[in-house]
């Protein structure tokens, strides 16, 4: 009998060991899959020229708005994006610095800061199906605790719970496992089926780096869609502090 | 001069950045505007007393960066205005032109080209220039700035959006991340007046501002010091006004505040009359967005230091020589606006006039048919007694005029 439990003893313990092992695997994975897609897509500086593309219906084709921008990256809060299309936007440039904004009105030639948006609402109305949440900078890593829960052949996805406050309760991101790459990912807000998709397609070289050129996020509630094509990007370029002032950043 | 010329030129190539782009093509771009405006006289029942009128305007607009450092910009307009959208014929029509317009016929009183904006800029890491004529367009109001003293913004005006340009020189100089310099020393007076006489341009007129910018946290803070001066009676002799100004910013949130401030200073013609509180100009504001909807509201209070607080002090000659945009010492700005069906804008704002409780009510709704091309219909309602600023007959030179008919128009634009 003494022999019997000291066996069962072992073997309890040998399984929880290996289970507590698998499971330290599987979220070491989880974190070292995202920080090699984090890694990838890193840089301190960009520059990128986008169309986007609204679509009220996403199943209605030709109603659609057209927006160009070129927009101005630096570290994880800092942004300007300036307006060419639509024409009667031309020269509008907006500034983000955290949850900061300013708005150049080149018609009036004045600079106004402007109120916060809550973080799940489109930027300025421009934005489309992107919230001011979708498009800021930084990390997966730092937004998110990651476990996988599902792989196969060329995929992983994983689920994410936030780490901040945030207007998504969770997210699941599907990386592709050659290029270190998401391709997909389903937002939750605290409801039974996702309430926006985003796919990221068509990667190539751009700028010297692997990207996805085109952008799609679905609000699946509404019905809309939201298309960016990158066009053409630089990474790491040399960017004026000007840039990002609220002072200067216009001229 | 020489030396002072070769240095400017030294320390500007010391702060360009070394790397360049390659000069881009010039961008042409613009729009077009078709307004109709029809005023309900009050001569006869319903449509028999109004009148219509028409403006078609057009603005040309041109961009070109040869250099990273170096932007061309230039802005043209092309006006044609008829019936009661010419200020000719409104003016005539109240009796307050001093000539007739038939005594000129080769004049064109129905059409005009000018060039608004064409200025150069040169753009440093730390510090920029901009000479030309170009907008000066200082203040966080939306509706009132009492800071922005160097040229007209137009008020009820539903055609024109730009600030006009203005003769001057602006340069900024930033030594820290949170702290800008900001000057211009301008040419023309705030009338930008037909009239050109050398006492105009006595260097003792020339109108300038500076101001120091700073970012403190959550707050945007801008003070300054401006010098205004205005050929108000078309007399060829501006009048010289100083003022201490100040401005601030801040977003809490999905709400925005802001302020602003010009304190006139008993210095030069602001001597003559100045007191302690009627010096004080401020406007204070707030916006917020509604959560969760797309519904934008405003609210903007505005004191007029100089303003009238009796009835029997209102000047409306002083509208029409642009002394002032109101008559009135407190008044209170409000505006809603909603999005609906993603390219829809339901837009209704009203202006009161606190000391005798007359407004006007400018109702408004937007349609983007397409990306550029944007079609309008609006009204300008005036409520109030014949003796109240906006209910609102003025007692001109030539007799009572009711300056205050209401009016719908119908407004069409197209950007390119």
């Amino acid at each position: 009998m003494k022999y019997v439990k000291h066996m069962s003893f072992n073997l309890t313990a040998i399984v929880l060991v290996f289970s507590l092992s698998a499971v330290n695997a599987a979220a070491q994975s989880a974190e070292d899959i995202i920080r090699q897609v984090d890694e990838r897509n890193r840089t301190d500086t960009s520059v990128m020229n986008l169309m986007m593309d609204v679509y009220p219906d996403s199943r209605d084709e030709r109603n659609s708005r057209r927006f160009v921008i070129t927009g101005y990256g630096r570290g994880e809060n800092e942004s300007t994006m300036v307006f060419s299309e639509p024409r009667s936007l031309n020269g509008l440039s907006l500034l983000s610095l955290g949850d900061d904004q300013w708005i150049f009105f080149p018609s009036t030639g004045r600079v106004r800061k402007i109120a916060g948006r809550s973080k799940d609402e489109s930027v300025q109305g421009v934005g489309g199906d992107f919230s001011y949440e979708d498009l800021s900078a930084g990390d997966w890593l730092e937004k998110y605790d990651f476990t996988v829960i599902d792989e196969d052949r060329r995929t992983w996805t994983l689920s994410g719970e936030p780490k901040k406050e945030s207007s998504y309760s969770r997210i699941e991101v599907t990386v592709d496992q050659r290029r270190w790459q998401v391709i997909r990912v389903l937002y939750w807000q605290e409801s039974a089926a996702p309430v926006k998709e985003l796919v990221m397609d068509e990667f190539r070289n751009v700028g010297g780096r692997e990207v996805a050129t085109i952008t799609t996020m679905a609000n699946l509630e509404k019905g809309s869609k939201t298309v960016i094509t990158t066009v053409d990007a630089q990474w790491n370029p040399p960017l004026d502090d000007a840039r990002f002032s609220p002072h200067r950043f216009w001229k | 001069m020489k030396v002072f010329a070769v240095s400017f030129l030294v320390v500007c190539f010391l702060l360009t950045p070394p790397t360049s782009l390659p000069a881009s093509p010039v961008d042409v771009y613009g729009y077009l505007v078709n307004f109709v405006g029809l005023t309900v006289r009050g001569d006869g029942p319903g449509l028999n007393g109004a009148d219509v009128g028409y403006v078609l305007y057009l603005r040309l607009k041109g961009d070109w960066k040869p250099h990273e450092s170096l932007t061309f910009h230039l802005e043209g307009d092309y006006t044609g205005s008829l019936g009661n959208q010419n200020p000719w014929a409104l003016f005539d029509s109240y009796g307050i032109l001093p000539f007739a317009l038939s005594d000129d016929p080769t004049t064109d009183y129905v059409q005009t080209l000018a060039i608004d904006h064409a200025w150069a800029r040169w753009s440093g890491a730390a510090a920029d220039f901009t000479f030309g004529k170009q907008p000066l367009a200082w203040g966080t109001g939306y509706v009132f700035n009492p800071t922005s003293r160097a040229s007209f913004s137009g008020f009820l005006d539903t055609v024109h959006e730009e600030t006009p340009g203005t003769f001057s020189w602006l340069s900024s100089i930033s030594p820290a991340w949170w702290l800008t310099f900001e000057g211009y020393l301008a040419f023309q007076d705030k009338t930008a007046s037909t009239q050109v006489l050398l006492l105009e341009n006595s260097w003792q007129y020339l109108p300038f501002g500076v101001r120091a910018k700073i970012l403190a946290g959550p707050v945007d803070i801008t003070t300054g010091l401006v010098r205004e001066t205005a050929d108000f009676a078309g007399t060829g002799i501006p009048e010289e006004r100083t003022f201490v100004t100040g401005d601030a910013v801040a977003a809490v949130g999905p709400v925005g505040l802001y302020g602003e401030a010009a304190y006139l200073l008993p210095l030069g013609d602001g001597e003559s009359d100045w007191d302690t509180w009627g010096a004080l100009d401020v406007v204070l504001g707030i916006e917020w967005l509604l959560p969760g909807i797309p519904v934008t509201c405003r609210a903007e209070y505005y004191r007029q230091g100089k303003g009238a607080s009796e009835k029997a002090s209102y000047d409306f000659a002083d509208l029409l020589t642009g002394r002032r945009s109101v008559l009135g010492m407190n008044y209170l700005f409000g505006d809603i606006e909603w999005t609906f069906l993603d390219y829809g804008r339901l837009n209704l704002s009203e202006l009161v006039n606190l000391n005798d409780g007359s407004l006007i009510l400018v109702p408004n709704i937007a349609w983007d048919f397409l990306a550029d091309f944007t079609a309008e219909a609006g009204a300008m309602v005036f409520i109030g007694e014949d003796d109240d600023e906006f209910g609102g007959v003025a007692d001109l030179s030539s007799g009572p005029v009711d300056l205050m008919e209401p009016s719908v128009y119908v407004k069409l634009k197209i950007s390119f």
